[in-house]
């Protein structure tokens, strides 16, 4: 028989990264969306400041539900970007947390060094207040125990991560240190489950696979014993258990999304452990969602529809997506070849009122090449000439690995797409006498 | 494909009313206006192709245009729709649509009418089924085999849409509603254009725009990176100031004595140093002073003119050294050179192209004096052809006379007539024989007549008999055999048809003239016709006889027989006499320039002393071989003494540019005031000895001054003050030493203390007294400042300038893809069309040749240029007719006629593999009757039979008039259909 222990109740967030970037570093090839997809400037601050708020809620709700300590492992800031008002702002709503201990694993982002603003000098030399005494930060990029202030049987084992650590170092390989009085272990720190289902996502997408930041396994993790890890650094939310389903930790996933790479819900966990006579113990987790908003895209397939259709397909497709009009940011993703002569974005673009905010990316093409051509015409030897051009350059970009002439360099190869776009700006003139360019207005 | 049959259910006016067409025949509907027939017309390819919705988007559709699908909507508000039978793919089919709910039905007839609908439609199940049927899109049908009112005349092609833009539009795309030209344009003006927001801006200038946005954004963040190190690096500035501030400084006092120990060193020796620079400066003073007198020489002159007179010297030298060298053996060249002048005797005096003169004119005298020669020998020659051996001048002029009296008495015209006569006379030869057969052809049917009389009189005969008897019969039976009575009437009845029979039948033997008689008269008026003709042909070799026995008479001669004999005399002499002529002219021109020559020579013979010599050829030729040897001896006698004569060369070289450097060392003297003397050499020694002197003593003069300013830059300081800085550094090294003191008193020892290691200094800075611990205070301040600062710059714009940096990369990006592929639109569609079109037009002038050949038009060519554009040439012009031409300078009439011709050839190339139906809707409504009738006849006869044609028009009476004008078989495939109720 081993003594029960007490219910722990905790709130673990991360990867809200405050005062981040909400645009993307130009086209990207192997994520869906690139700086088209960028809200407006008016918009973004308007986003980062909702972000801030909905971190502010997290500490109100974990103060309004007396949680026994608020857990983030890693996230909480962009290094580069951050600002002292929002540091300051934090400050201020932990300080009102009172007693409730608030644990900081700093990670990928918010990295720790000596001149960061985890730091009271730095705070200090910036002329903002301390750190209160409840937070507490880890700053070693060793693992590290704390006991909890109020209850001895309970302990935190966390890391930082630092400017010079090496990120493929496997963290959870050794020994973690525990305390001898802890009963209820948490760990609290970053680093990539390399069997997280959006890890083999981005792995399953990626030409070039970048090395894992600080990769642990399910099999890792659990010869460390812990009671409970809260683990950061992926935006995605995931129970992290062991083959017999025993749970061993969780990623809380981004607390709220600032891009249309952070879809749908976003949640902080609340969270509470039991041990009880028999030395099992019981985790329970609950996703409280604290954002106003989501970010939610609908790709809607416009193939084969003509402008009386279209709107009755993204109507269908955004009910079916169940965004929330009154308060989702929406951005509308229109794919596929559409009747010739038809106009999708206009179509969306005229529901913009409907929505609190409707963003519409047009990536699609009237349906030219499906019609039958004469092969006398200019048309068709156009059409073959062109596409005859898009393998070429396709095929020489898989085998050189080579850019698109567009990254800079006069008379270098053309790219697939590129062809592509030429193709149909040939038919569009041809045809209808107007050519629209996208994305440079 | 060709169209068998068109039902109106319920199509514009028109309700349960069906039309037939014939295969491979021209249809034609000719009904008065408001009949329907463009109605029927516009249903044919309705049918197949359906109308098209786009074309006029909604809400364009107005009170006053309706659509093309609302125009054709029944009247009476019943069904609408239309059913073709049509025969295509091998298969008869039934098209079924409609219009309403914009549907179609294809049923095989061949197959029990079971629905074959599926076939005709695409995957997606769109409507294909005129696509399948015609292989053409309905834009490109519309094109080419649908002819609407008034397409053809100068409306339908005026301004842009010309006839050039159609077919280039046909050329370019399955729906021809545009070209390539204007696509190219379009492409063109986009990349000038790009539409940003309200503002239209070049790619380029878009481009360019945003590299200079992006690298504004690069170098703010790049400022702001500095910021950000810099916030860090003034962090850790503070840090340690603070950890300065707070902590012990007896350690940091013993690196103070350690430095004031090395500053006191230092000044020592920048004491000494310093005095022996003024020990050293008062010297160079001293000396100075000794060359006060010394004139002021400028410094720039000084190397010129000493490379100068190093010059001189060497040239001098030289100069001596090859006078001493060559000598001896000048003196031999010289009298050797002397004695080949003397024996020239003035041949020396020729210059190399004279001599080249010579041995021109040489060769050329001689070569013109063998032609002469020649030319005399075929003069001979041919004057004895001509008029014998003996013959004299007199005798030729006579020929010559007489054949020009020939020629001015219009020798071509009797050539002419006596050609006419012979071809006449073998006309008439032949009428002759025509005129035999016609009578025998005569004759023979005289013989067929009576045969066929015959033949009618015994049939008559035949016939009346049996007649006869029948009658006889009949009334016999009648009286004698009641029970046979019924019979009687029959035989009566045959009796006297054939009683008629046999008096029909014999009308020809009483009147043989009726047998064949239009064959007689065909012989008659063929018989007559060749007599008429040939006596016009008698009559006209008659008179041209008489024109050749007037011109005998004229030449002098007594009849035309003689004058025939005396052209082809002047036939043979005049190919003799011409050749004489021009053996003659050749003579003159010879002798002309051999005396050219002759005076060219004269001036040569004076030259060596012989004007009185004989100007020939071998005056010329023993002239040039004199000088040819003379020359050959002079070069012999230069080789031998070739060296002495370079050597002499360059003595006189040598000389002249000794000279020349006198002359610029006395200009560059003369610069500072110093006058060479040239006139002696020894004056020039002696000039140059006081150049060389002034030149040493400038220089020692500049040596020490140089040495003056080098140790005040040493020293630092002006001289004139180094006494003071030296008082002022005994002064500080007095005051080390007093502090030296002080810490050795205050910190006892601590001479052996260690001072700060490096390492316990990285980054630190101990105060190197206890007075500037204030001054670390107040860089504490300053750092706070610059921490707060920067950071609040970077918290206020980093962000911002990075997300802009992105969107503004994006957005550059996207602006040169859109660049890149707009120009390779442009570029491959321009590049593409220009080869496309000229494939055209081959294709389009092989079957516009073929087809104008046909046609029997004034126009001996029509075709398509490399740009499509039509271009006409007349029967006997050179001069092509262009587009802007046949548009703006030719009748309605003519640009119709031309049109229809151009879109024929279009139709046909374009309906090579599937021969498609052409409808007409009220075509050659300006052409006159005969244009008329010669595109009708060439529709008839040519187009009708490789495609079904059909034809609506209102003109009643000029289509029955144009019907007369065909002969039977053209009538044949000529069908007029009409409507009739379903």
């Amino acid at each position: 028989m081993t003594e029960k222990v007490g219910k722990f109740r905790f709130l673990q967030f991360s990867d809200v990264l405050l005062d981040s970037k909400l645009t993307h570093p130009g086209m990207s090839n192997t994520n869906l969306t690139h700086s088209n997809f960028a809200l407006p400037r008016e918009e973004r601050g308007e986003r980062a400041r909702e972000i801030l708020e909905a971190t502010i809620n997290a500490f109100t709700f974990a103060k309004t539900e007396k949680v026994d300590a608020v857990i983030i492992p890693g996230g909480l800031w962009d290094n580069v970007t951050v600002t002292g008002f929002t540091v300051n702002t934090l400050i201020e709503a932990v300080a009102s947390l009172g007693d409730i201990p608030v644990y900081i694993a700093p990670g990928h982002r918010d990295f720790y060094t000596r001149s960061c603003l985890y730091t009271n000098d730095m705070l200090s030399a910036r002329g903002y207040r301390h750190w209160p005494a409840n937070v507490n930060i880890f700053t070693s990029e060793h693992f590290a125990a704390v006991a909890h202030p109020s209850r001895s049987d309970v302990a935190f084992i966390g890391r930082a991560f630092s400017k010079a650590s090496r990120r493929t170092e496997r963290i959870l390989s050794g020994k973690l240190p525990k305390l001898p009085t802890a009963k209820i272990n948490i760990g609290v720190f970053a680093g990539t489950l390399e069997s997280h289902p959006s890890v083999i996502a981005d792995a399953s997408r990626q030409q070039v696979q970048k090395p894992l930041v600080y990769p642990f396994s399910e099999d890792e993790l659990a010869n460390q014993d812990l009671t409970y890890a809260a683990v950061g650094n992926i935006k995605e939310a995931y129970q992290i258990t062991t083959n017999d389903e025993k749970l061993l930790g969780a990623y809380a996933g981004c607390l709220a999304g600032g891009t249309f790479d952070e879809l749908g819900p976003r949640y902080a966990i609340l969270g509470e452990i039991e041990i009880d006579s028999n030395g099992q113990r019981v985790v329970n987790l609950v996703p409280q969602e604290l954002d106003v908003r989501r970010m939610m895209l609908v790709t809607v397939d416009v193939s084969g529809l003509g402008d009386e259709d279209i709107r009755d397909e993204i109507l269908v497709n955004l009910e079916e997506s169940g965004v929330r009009a009154d308060c989702d940011i929406i951005a509308i993703n229109l794919e596929g070849r559409h009747k010739p002569g038809a106009n999708p974005k206009e179509i969306a673009d005229q529901m913009a009122g409907d929505f609190y905010h409707l963003l519409v990316v047009d990536n699609t093409r009237a349906d030219y090449l499906a019609e039958r051509f004469d092969q006398r015409t200019t048309e068709w030897k156009y059409i073959e000439a062109m596409l005859e051009m898009k393998t070429r350059a396709e095929k020489a970009k898989n085998q050189e690995l080579g850019g698109d002439s567009l990254t800079g360099i006069p008379g270098a190869d053309v790219s697939g797409k590129t062809v592509e776009d030429a193709l149909y700006y040939g038919l569009d003139a041809l045809r209808t006498k107007k050519v629209v360019v996208r994305n440079v207005g | 494909m060709w169209v068998e049959r068109v039902e109106l259910t319920g199509y514009g006016a028109i309700q349960g009313e069906s039309v037939l067409f014939a295969q491979e025949k021209l249809n034609l509907m000719v009904e008065p206006n408001e009949y329907g027939k463009s109605t029927m017309a516009t249903a044919i390819w309705s049918i197949l192709f359906d109308f098209n919705d786009e074309k006029q988007a909604v809400g364009q559709e107005t009170a006053d245009h309706l659509s093309q699908r609302e125009a054709r909507r029944p009247k009476s508000g019943g069904i609408y729709s239309a059913r073709m039978d049509v025969s295509a793919l091998d298969r008869r089919l039934t098209i079924v649509r409609d219009f309403q709910s914009k549907t179609f039905q294809v049923f095989d007839r061949d197959r029990n009418n079971i629905e074959v609908t599926h076939q005709f439609k695409s995957e997606s199940g769109a409507d294909e089924i005129g696509l399948k049927l015609t292989g053409m899109s309905r834009e490109l049908f519309l094109s080419t085999c649908f002819v609407g009112q008034r397409e053809l005349d100068e409306h339908a092609f005026g301004g842009a849409q010309d006839l050039a833009t159609l077919v280039q539009g046909i050329a370019d795309s399955a729906s021809p509603s545009g070209t390539s030209a204007q696509a190219v344009r379009v492409l063109g003006d986009t990349l000038n254009q790009l539409a940003i927001g309200s503002r239209k801006v070049k790619a380029d200038n878009l481009i360019r725009d945003l590299e200079l946005v992006r690298q504004d954004l690069l170098n703010k963040i790049r400022a702001f990176e500095r910021d950000r190190q810099d916030v860090a690096a003034s962090f850790d500035r503070l840090m340690i100031i603070n950890r300065v501030l707070s902590g012990d400084s007896s350690r940091f006092k013993a690196t103070e004595y350690q430095n004031l120990k090395f500053q006191l060193n230092d000044a020592q020796n920048r004491l000494n140093k310093l005095r022996e620079i003024l020990s050293r400066h008062k010297e160079v003073s001293t000396r100075l002073s000794q060359l006060s007198t010394v004139e002021p020489f400028p410094s720039e002159l000084k190397r010129p003119i000493e490379d100068l007179v190093e010059r001189r010297r060497h040239k001098a030298e030289e100069i001596e050294r090859i006078a001493r060298e060559l000598s001896p053996q000048q003196a031999m060249y010289e009298e050797k050179k002397a004695s080949l002048v003397s024996r020239s005797k003035g041949l020396d005096t020729f210059s190399l192209d004279e001599i080249q003169q010579v041995a021109s004119i040489a060769g050329t005298m001689s070569v013109i004096e063998e032609e002469i020669n020649d030319l005399k020998a075929r003069r001979k020659s041919e004057r004895e052809k001509l008029a014998g051996a003996d013959a004299s001048e007199a005798e030729i002029d006579e020929i010559r006379q007489s054949m020009q009296s020939l020629e001015a008495e219009g020798i071509e015209n009797a050539r002419s007539y006596n050609s006419l006569i012979l071809a006449f006379q073998d006309q008439i030869t032949n009428g002759e024989r025509a005129l035999h057969q016609s009578r025998a052809k005569h004759k023979e049917f005289e013989i067929k007549r009576k045969q066929e009389g015959e033949k009618k009189r015994n049939l008559a005969i035949l016939l009346g008999l049996v007649g006869i008897i029948a009658t006889v019969l009949g009334v016999v039976l009648m009286i004698i055999v009641k029970g046979a009575a019924f019979i009687s009437p029959v035989l009566v009845v045959l009796g006297i048809v054939f009683l008629v029979m046999a008096g029909f039948i014999a009308v020809p033997v009483f009147k043989p003239d009726v047998l064949y008689a239009s064959d007689f008269q065909s012989i008659e008026a063929d018989k007559l016709r060749i007599i008429n003709d040939l006596e016009e042909k008698h009559n006209t070799v008659g008179a041209l006889e008489l024109k050749l026995d007037t011109l005998a008479r004229k030449v002098g001669l007594a009849a035309r027989a003689d004058l025939l004999t005396r052209l082809d005399q002047y036939a043979v002499q005049a190919s003799k006499l011409k050749e004489l002529e021009l053996i003659e002219q050749l003579l003159d021109q010879k002798q002309a320039t051999l005396t050219k020559f002759k005076a060219d020579l004269t001036v040569f013979v004076t030259k060596v002393g012989k004007p009185n010599a004989q100007l020939t050829a071998n005056t010329a030729k023993q002239l040039s071989q004199g000088l040819s040897a003379y020359t050959e001896e002079a070069r012999n006698l230069e080789q031998t003494f070739q060296d002495a004569s370079s050597s002499a060369r360059k003595l006189n070289q040598l000389k002249d540019e000794l000279d020349d450097t006198d002359q610029a060392l006395g200009n560059i003297l003369h610069k500072v005031g110093m006058e060479l003397d040239l006139s002696s050499a020894d004056a020039l020694a002696r000039g140059l000895e006081n150049i060389s002197e002034r030149i040493n003593s400038h220089s020692a003069y500049t040596k020490l001054t140089d040495e003056l300013s080098s140790l005040e830059h040493d020293s630092g300081t002006p001289i004139a003050e180094l006494p003071t800085v030296v008082k002022g550094l005994e002064d500080y090294q007095t005051r080390v030493i007093q502090q030296l003191d002080a810490l050795r008193s205050q910190f006892p020892g601590i001479e052996s203390m260690p001072p700060v290691s490096e390492e316990e200094t990285e980054g630190q800075e101990a105060p190197q007294d206890l007075a500037k611990v204030e001054g670390l205070k107040e860089e504490r301040e300053e750092l706070l400042l610059r921490v707060r600062t920067l950071s609040g710059n970077c918290d206020e714009q980093y962000l911002t300038c990075l997300e802009e940096l992105d969107l503004t990369e994006f957005k550059l990006h996207s602006a040169k893809r859109a660049k890149v592929a707009l120009e390779i639109a442009r570029d491959t569609l321009k590049r593409l069309s220009g080869e496309n079109y000229i494939d055209w037009a081959t294709n389009l002038n092989n079957i516009g040749k073929e087809m104008l050949g046909k046609l029997g038009l004034d126009y001996e060519e029509v075709r398509f240029d490399h740009e499509l554009r039509l271009v006409a040439r007349r029967k006997n012009q050179k001069e092509d007719i262009s587009s802007a031409e046949i548009m703006n300078q030719l009748s309605i009439g003519t640009k119709e006629q031309l049109h229809w011709l151009a879109r024929m050839i279009v139709a046909r190339f374009l309906s090579k593999q599937n021969s498609l139906p052409i409808i007409m809707d009220e075509p050659f409504s300006e052409a006159d009757d005969d244009r008329f009738l010669k595109m009708m006849r060439f529709l008839i006869n040519v187009i009708a039979r490789e495609h079904q044609i059909i034809l609506f028009s209102c003109h009643q009476q000029r289509h029955s008039w144009m019907r007369s004008q065909l002969d039977d078989p053209e009538k044949g495939r000529l069908l007029f259909c009409r409507r009739s109720k379903t």
